[in-house]
């Protein structure tokens, strides 16, 4: 067997298991605002967040995995193979070791930082700081940070427009009747371009941009239309209570549960599969290259493996959190999923490796400021932020250290 | 060992909001208590429980009572960002507790010094404080609405405006009666300190009715849109 056959196979395993803690930790807390405001089961949540992360892991999620692979490293300025190998194995570790141990604290750590956390460890001491693309790095480290922002004000602009436009009217459930099949539409509006303009299978279809567009608004009116009156139907002869404006979102966040598991799978699977790519072109054509398609079974590796953690793990960590929190109604949890997911398939689609971790909190936070929850402690951002910064280094060190410790037994 | 952290501990596990209605029951035991010692005074100690007692009573309530408004106050963490505006909390804190050191001093002036309570307002004043008693316990159904609605599980604020409504209706019968009430006992021929010390009795009975119009004022400021 080949050496490099050895370094495939190893890297299979490793990006397998990372995507398998991606799984048990990042997917469950984001399926968890679903479960904890009763819209789903955990079953039910097992099974979205499984078949919808390999979905948009294997249709929508090769852009971003590509810039993990090539984008943060200069590949060129390593002449030896061998080293990028044995750093891509060791990144994948480290971030996997990190992210398996937040899974079992219950810590909110991004699997993203992980990753370039342990990537970035790698490159520094392999090659120093010139191997470091920080253009990029800087790009995506500014996402990591504006990516909670824009979650929150997505959050805080969807929760006030319930507020407004439904909770504190007169006639709320005629408005609740009203809006809810657009919230729908809209999702599915937004669904539809990512998967249109920005997927393989999207940009091979004979059509052009505007027959696109055109193809989009026409299925988001029949959308539109096909739920206005589903729920008219649903809701005839309900109670004209809160519990009937919650029962209807409650339904549409199965819906969003769905949205935040696509885009997930979109954006996550690069975090797994990402230096997986990396080894595979090496071991293929045994020079670094430049540029490269990602296969598409190394894409569904990681959509398998994000669905056997959500399934295997992710099952109690959903379950845990999920029954934790008391005070999710329907509305909120539905304006934290669509705060989140709009943000991970926005960053999906510009090719910028988020965490879903992170939009979630950003989506927590912007309903909170919405004043949609009864109190918010601030105090508990502070020490979760604390964490989300600790990721890179504790993870860049572990990379160096299984690095320094791979490099003596293959290199 | 980490500590463990996941991102819905962001939600407090316990809304602020639910002490104040812990705080309001405190109101409803001295209103009893109250009642209990007006009818105690009125009549004589041999039908009830001795004044002294029940003034006691009513005391340890209140230091309760105080207690758990300090414990909502001081445990709002620093950074806790909630529903309702934290100075419209404070202030209904504030309002509530104002009503039972409304109670605390009637009961203190009652107690001043023994008087005979001529027989000719016995019934009115037992009366009145029953209009008192009734505005104070319309606050609770107020309340709970209010909270409610500010934690997403009641949405009909037109129900809940209705409750404030009946709040102020009631506040406003309180105070023609004690208008009324007060010029009669000023007109009576008694010895002036009773006169003073049923007039401060009654004042600080009504003191509870306009705190409870207070604290309906912020919990309509809550709701507001």
């Amino acid at each position: 067997m080949h050496i490099y056959d050895i370094f495939l196979y190893l890297s299979l395993a490793f990006g397998f298991l990372m995507a398998f803690n991606l799984g048990a930790n990042d997917v469950a807390n984001a399926m968890a605002s679903a479960v904890g405001a009763k819209a789903i089961t955990v079953r039910q949540a097992v099974l979205i967040a499984g078949t919808l992360n390999f979905v948009g892991a294997v249709f929508l999620g090769s852009h971003v995995t590509a810039t993990v692979s090539k984008g943060i490293i200069n590949a060129e300025h390593i002449a030896d193979p061998q080293i990028m190998v044995v750093g891509m194995l060791s990144s994948l570790l480290a971030a996997a070791i990190w992210v398996f141990i937040a899974t079992l604290t219950a810590l909110p750590v991004s699997s993203t930082h992980s990753i370039i956390g342990s990537i970035l460890g790698f490159g520094l001491v392999a090659c120093g700081p010139g191997i470091i693309n920080w253009y990029i790095l800087g790009g995506v480290v500014l996402s990591w940070v504006i990516s909670p922002f824009f979650a929150a004000g997505v959050s805080y602009l969807v929760f006030s427009h319930i507020r407004r436009f439904i909770l504190v009217r007169k006639n709320f459930f005629i408005q609740a009747l009203r809006w809810a099949p657009v919230w729908v539409a809209l999702t599915v509006g937004l669904v539809l371009l990512s998967f249109v303009y920005k997927t393989p299978f999207g940009k091979s279809l004979p059509i052009t941009w505007w027959q696109g567009l055109l193809f989009i608004l026409v299925f988001v009116c029949l959308v539109w239309y096909a739920t206005s009156r589903l729920i008219s139907r649903l809701m005839a002869g309900a109670d004209r209570s809160a519990e009937s404006v919650e029962f209807i979102f409650r339904k549409i966040q199965v819906g969003t549960s769905c949205y935040v598991a696509l885009s997930q799978g979109a954006n996550d699977v690069a975090n797994a599969i990402g230096p997986v790519a990396a080894i595979y072109m090496i071991a293929r054509e045994q020079v670094i290259l430049s540029q490269a398609e990602v296969p598409i079974p190394i894409i569904a590796l990681g959509g398998v493996g994000i669905a056997l953690g959500v399934m295997i793990f992710g099952r109690k960590v959903i379950a845990t959190v999920g029954t934790k929190i008391t005070s999710l109604t329907n509305t909120r949890g539905f304006s934290v999923d669509f705060g989140a997911a709009t943000t991970v398939l926005a960053a999906s689609n510009l090719g910028l490796p988020v965490s879903t971790t992170h939009a979630a909190v950003g989506g927590v936070i912007g309903v909170g400021l919405a004043r949609g929850f009864s109190a918010v402690d601030f105090g508990v951002l502070f020490r979760i932020v604390i964490y989300w910064v600790l990721t890179i280094p504790i993870a860049a060190f572990t990379s160096i250290i299984l690095f320094n410790i791979l490099s003596a037994i293959f290199l | 060992m980490m500590k463990r952290l996941p991102f819905f501990g962001l939600l407090s596990p316990r809304s602020p909001m639910k002490g104040l209605i812990e705080h309001y029951m405190k109101i409803d035991e001295c209103l009893n208590i109250i009642k209990d010692a007006l009818e105690c005074y009125v009549k004589g100690s041999e039908v009830c429980r001795e004044f002294d007692e029940l003034s006691n009573e009513i005391d340890d309530i209140e230091a309760h009572a105080d207690k758990i408004k300090r414990n909502i106050r001081n445990h709002l963490p620093k950074r806790l960002f909630m529903a309702v505006d934290k100075t419209l909390f404070l202030n209904y804190t504030r309002g509530q507790d104002n009503i039972l050191d409304a109670a605390q001093e009637a009961l203190h002036w009652l107690g001043m010094r023994r008087m005979e309570v001529p027989a000719e307002f016995q019934k009115p004043i037992i009366d009145f404080m029953d209009q008192v008693s009734t505005t104070a316990k319309l606050l609770q159904p107020a309340l709970e609405n209010t909270v409610k609605i500010v934690h997403g599980e009641a949405l009909d604020r037109e129900v809940c405006k209705e409750k404030f409504r009946k709040i102020r209706d009631q506040r406003d019968r309180v105070s023609r009666e004690k208008k009324v009430l007060i010029s009669k006992i000023y007109n009576a021929e008694l010895d002036f300190k009773d006169i003073y010390q049923l007039i401060l009795f009654i004042e600080c009975l009504s003191e509870m009715a306009k705190n409870c119009e207070t604290c309906s004022d912020t919990l309509r400021a809550m709701i507001a849109r």
